[in-house]
């Protein structure tokens, strides 16, 4: 048995060894058509920002006497208080610097003193930081282009500038690019140079569909969400990150003026494909949450080693622990079995540990490289509690209760669903009341997958998007296909009331409520229990599920470790209680054999055995309807292996499918194992011996 | 095997059971109907019809490889056809495929069936490294060229060693050599493999061997040890040779 490379031996050789070329931004094939102040430069807001504004200022130009110099220094003095936020300790030695490039430095002192003007732009006050974020919320006001208001006059009036069309309007602050009169590719080229220079911190990013996306707020209290940027939403992104202008020729001039992005720009930059330098977006997270590399990420905002964007708005979980003690992994667990789950009632302890592995789950989604299955909350009648348990499950860790999808959807249209909700980055996905049998081919793929491609809602085009989501459905007496049964791990409550919604004496009747208030607690309980997995030497669980190994190793390792015991031991018995069909089927099967051995038949001769023993596939409420069901089922089960047998359509003489007269199919019972040949007739000595 | 005279396909045997006791040691088995499988598909390539007028045949097949027997049963009737109607080569996926793919080609060979896909692979268990020498394709490798390939794949390994890697089941696989690696991934990981055969090609790659870098996909076949490479025809310079195992690392 060879030993197990881990994969990050694996990646440590790829690093190793990287691409002597790696990817970068399209070198421009003509000369660059404008002169852009942070062209070729990725600003930052952090420790780069005095230099950013030093060549800010350096492009607003010197003061010169006589051409409203005093003006001008204390617009410069603006721009480094208020645009680049830059305090006085860095501030003021700037200004200094600047005026050492005035025609006549200012004294320092005096009423028409440096130190004065320095004063004034402070006492002025206003929004700071505007020229940080070049995507920064909100319009320029029309009329004031610069943000310094350095050259708002420049604007109100478009000058009058030569043929070259890089020669734009010497306006400040953002990059300029003219958009006509040029090649497309280098209206491309500063578009996204200016895009990617703007996009620090990120807000612009390539999302889970591989197009372009940005974040926003259907809710304004809610989570962002990843949002495709198409061609009219680009609009206003690439507005806030440069001046665009045109060139206007007429008989007697040629003139630059201001204008929109344009639209061929807006139309073509998302079918690019690949945008070097800006940043993959895996997923948006409103919760404190652990990076592949076991980090636990507790700030908001972007993080490049893991492609999540953390945001928290303005939660705080209490600080977790590195080695929880064993006191305070008490008190998580209290927290999520005795407060949390404790008012549940579910059949057994199994259910209860797939319950915790649910709640576990979104905090530790990243750290699990493939799939996880679908947690089922079930329960035998309405009222009983697993929507209340999937809603105060999703509130702990999302912060609220996202839009639940009906599970009985048609199968198309459950794709493009799936598929958009994939795109938008969705931690969890939540299908409500799935009241019929699940069963979906597309559905059983994409629990697996690592990437699901789909059609997108409403056009024609398809997308493949990054499955990494956390998967929750619940039903009434849960039923599914087998190859969706193998896909998930369940949790069935039970009160053994009529009415299970007339119960009372609830520790937190309002256990929404109680969740909301308390979601920094429980979050850090959660995080406790994964915390004391790690410190405890992550050992994994000893349950798994195929298909489904490392999560059931991780979880199963958390809940083990926290003393959490059962969890999936209740797998098997509900792959049972699915496969009851399957063993309806043998039964059919055994009868059929019996009647009529290996002869061709037709449906019809098999209805009388099929309506004894196929009670859960004749479900119809009439006799046709059953007939029809049969037909159908037995051309689904065509070529199936049932025990002994396996049910061919049967051919006649001339090889054809063989059908009665009225065209119906026959079909057979072929005895099967005739392939498998044994030891015993081998020849001796070249023989392969099993050991 | 012990006790009784050794047959012609003895030696033939013994690769192939090297080969099959790795491949089954310690990975996970999946349930079909009653029992636990580990289905793989084999494949027959470019086995001659009989007739110039009609193309050699590739024929496929679904073989559970806890239960192997069928599977050798099926390999020792191609290897005892006289050798010009034996076939290119037989090959196995490199992992495990869904056992409902049984109910293609049960345990048999059969023509005009669909072979497994990458969307078929459960997981990867398994790659290897593959150092090929360069040459004509189609045809057998000569020593010298197979020593070049050799070369290269005792470099790759102890790079490998040296940066923590456990070591590998050596195959030669008649014209090169082949190094195989156990993993624990899903069988689509993201690219990992593919990356790291194109970093091992960057940094080892010589003039006359190189890494193959397209037997990253899941669902990859490679030659099965004891079946022979006969590509082209055999000649003195470029005999065609069976596929052995060479090392078998200690348990």
């Amino acid at each position: 048995m060879l030993k197990v490379v881990p994969l990050a031996l694996i990646e440590a050789v790829i690093a190793a060894y990287p691409p002597s070329d790696p990817p970068a931004p399209p070198p421009p094939t003509a000369k660059p058509a404008t002169a852009s102040p942070g062209r070729g430069r990725r600003a930052t807001a952090g420790d780069n920002r005095v230099a950013r504004c030093r060549a800010y200022l350096r492009k607003v130009g010197p003061a010169v006497t006589g051409q409203e110099g005093s003006k001008r220094t204390f617009q410069a003095a603006r721009i480094i208080w208020a645009d680049f936020e830059i305090d006085e300790a860095d501030g003021y030695p700037l200004l200094e610097e600047f005026n050492r490039t005035c025609q006549t430095p200012w004294e320092e002192g005096g009423k028409q003193g440096l130190r004065r003007k320095w004063d004034e732009a402070v006492k002025k006050g206003g929004e700071r930081g505007t020229l940080l974020n070049a995507d920064r919320e909100g319009y320029t006001p029309a009329g004031t282009v610069s943000p310094g208001g350095v050259a708002a006059a420049g604007r109100a009036t478009p000058p009058t500038g030569p043929a070259d069309p890089t020669a734009a309007p010497a306006t400040a602050g953002m990059p300029r690019i003219v958009h006509n009169e040029r090649q497309y590719r280098d209206v491309e080229y500063d578009a996204a140079r200016a895009l990617i220079a703007a996009n620090d911190p990120p807000r612009v990013f390539v999302g889970n569909g591989g197009g372009l996306v940005g974040l926003h707020r259907p809710d304004p209290a809610g989570v962002p969400r990843a949002r495709e940027l198409d061609g009219p939403a680009l609009r206003p992104v690439f507005s806030r990150v440069a001046d665009w202008f045109r060139v206007v020729q007429t008989k007697s001039e040629t003139r630059v003026v201001d204008d929109f992005p344009p639209s061929e720009l807006l139309a073509s930059f998302p079918a690019r494909g690949d945008w070097p330098g800006v940043p993959f977006l895996r997923c948006v997270v409103p919760y404190p949450v652990f990076t592949p590399a076991w980090e636990l990420l507790v700030t908001s905002g972007y993080h490049a080693a893991s492609n999540l964007y953390c945001h928290l708005d303005g939660l705080e979980v209490p600080p977790v622990p590195d080695r929880p003690t064993p006191d305070e992994v008490e008190q998580a667990r209290e927290l999520i079995l005795g407060d949390v789950l404790g008012d549940f009632q579910f059949v057994d302890q199994a259910s209860k540990a797939n319950a915790v592995a649910m709640l576990l789950l979104p905090a530790i989604r990243h750290t699990i490289d493939g799939p996880t299955p679908l947690a089922v909350l079930d329960a035998p009648t309405e009222g009983t509690g697993k929507s209340l348990l999937a809603e105060a499950s999703m509130l702990l860790t999302l912060g609220e209760v996202p839009e639940a999808m009906t599970a009985d959807l048609r199968e198309e249209e459950r794709d493009k669903t799936l598929t958009a909700l994939l795109i938008e980055g969705q931690p969890v996905i939540f299908f409500d009341n799935a009241n019929k049998k699940l069963d979906s081919g597309s559905f059983a793929q994409v629990l697996t997958a690592r990437r699901k491609r789909g059609r997108i809602l409403g056009e024609t085009k398809t997308a493949s998007a990054l499955v990494n989501v956390c998967w929750v459905m619940t039903g009434n007496n849960f039923t599914c296909s087998r190859e969706i049964a193998r896909r998930l791990y369940w949790s069935r409550q039970d009160t053994g009331l009529e009415t299970p919604s007339e119960r009372t004496g609830f520790r937190h009747p309002e256990l929404l409520e109680w969740v909301r208030e308390n979601r920094p607690k429980l979050l850090w309980a959660l995080l406790v229990l994964v915390r004391h997995w790690r410190a405890t030497g992550a050992v994994p669980g000893a349950k798994t599920l195929g298909k489904f190994e490392r999560w059931a190793k991780t979880v199963g390792g958390i809940l083990e470790a926290a003393g959490i015991p059962g969890f999936l031991d209740n797998a098997a018995a509900f792959r049972k209680q699915c496969a009851d069909q399957v063993g309806e089927l043998a039964e059919f099967v055994k009868l059929w054999a019996a009647q009529h051995g290996t002869t061709p038949v037709i449906s019809g001769d098999l209805f009388e055995i099929a309506r004894e023993a196929l009670e859960t596939v004749l479900t119809a409420e009439n006799e046709d309807g059953k007939r029809k069901q049969l037909g159908k089922f037995l051309r689904k089960c065509r070529d199936r292996v049932v025990g002994r047998y396996r049910i061919r359509a049967a051919v006649d003489a001339a090889g054809e499918e063989d059908k009665d007269y009225a065209g119906r199919p026959r079909y057979r019972l072929e005895e099967v194992g005739k392939g498998r040949a044994g030891a015993a007739d081998t020849p001796p000595g070249d023989e392969f011996e099993l050991r | 095997m012990s006790g009784k005279p050794p047959g012609p396909l003895a030696e033939n045997a013994r690769h192939f059971h090297d080969f099959v006791t790795v491949l089954t040691a310690g990975v996970d088995r999946y349930p079909f109907g009653d029992q636990d499988v580990l289905v793989h598909e084999a494949r027959v390539l470019a086995l001659p019809s009989g007739n110039p007028k009609y193309p050699a045949k590739n024929l496929i097949g679904f073989f559970d490889l806890l239960q192997p027997v069928p599977l050798w049963d099926a390999i020792r009737h191609y290897l005892s056809l006289p050798e010009k109607a034996q076939p290119e080569g037989i090959y196995i996926t490199v992992n495990p495929v869904d056992p409902n793919l049984l109910a293609v080609a049960d345990h048999e060979f059969k023509a005009g069936v669909n072979g497994a896909t990458d969307a078929d692979v459960l997981c990867r268990n398994y790659f290897y490294v593959d150092a090929d020498p360069v040459k004509r394709a189609k045809i057998s490798a000569t020593d010298a060229e197979k020593a070049a390939a050799w070369e290269l794949a005792r470099a790759v390994r102890a790079d490998l060693t040296d940066r923590g890697f456990p070591p590998p089941m050596v195959v030669d696989s008649g014209n090169g050599f082949h190094d195989w690696r156990r993993v624990q991934l899903p069988a689509d990981e993201g690219g990992a493999v593919e990356r790291l055969l194109k970093a091992l090609a960057r940094r080892h790659d010589t003039a006359r061997a190189k890494v193959d870098t397209t037997v990253f996909n899941p669902s990859r076949l490679c030659k099965i040890p004891g079946t022979f490479a006969r590509k082209g025809s055999s000649v003195k310079t470029r005999p065609h040779r069976m596929a052995r195992v060479l090392e078998v690392p200690p348990c």
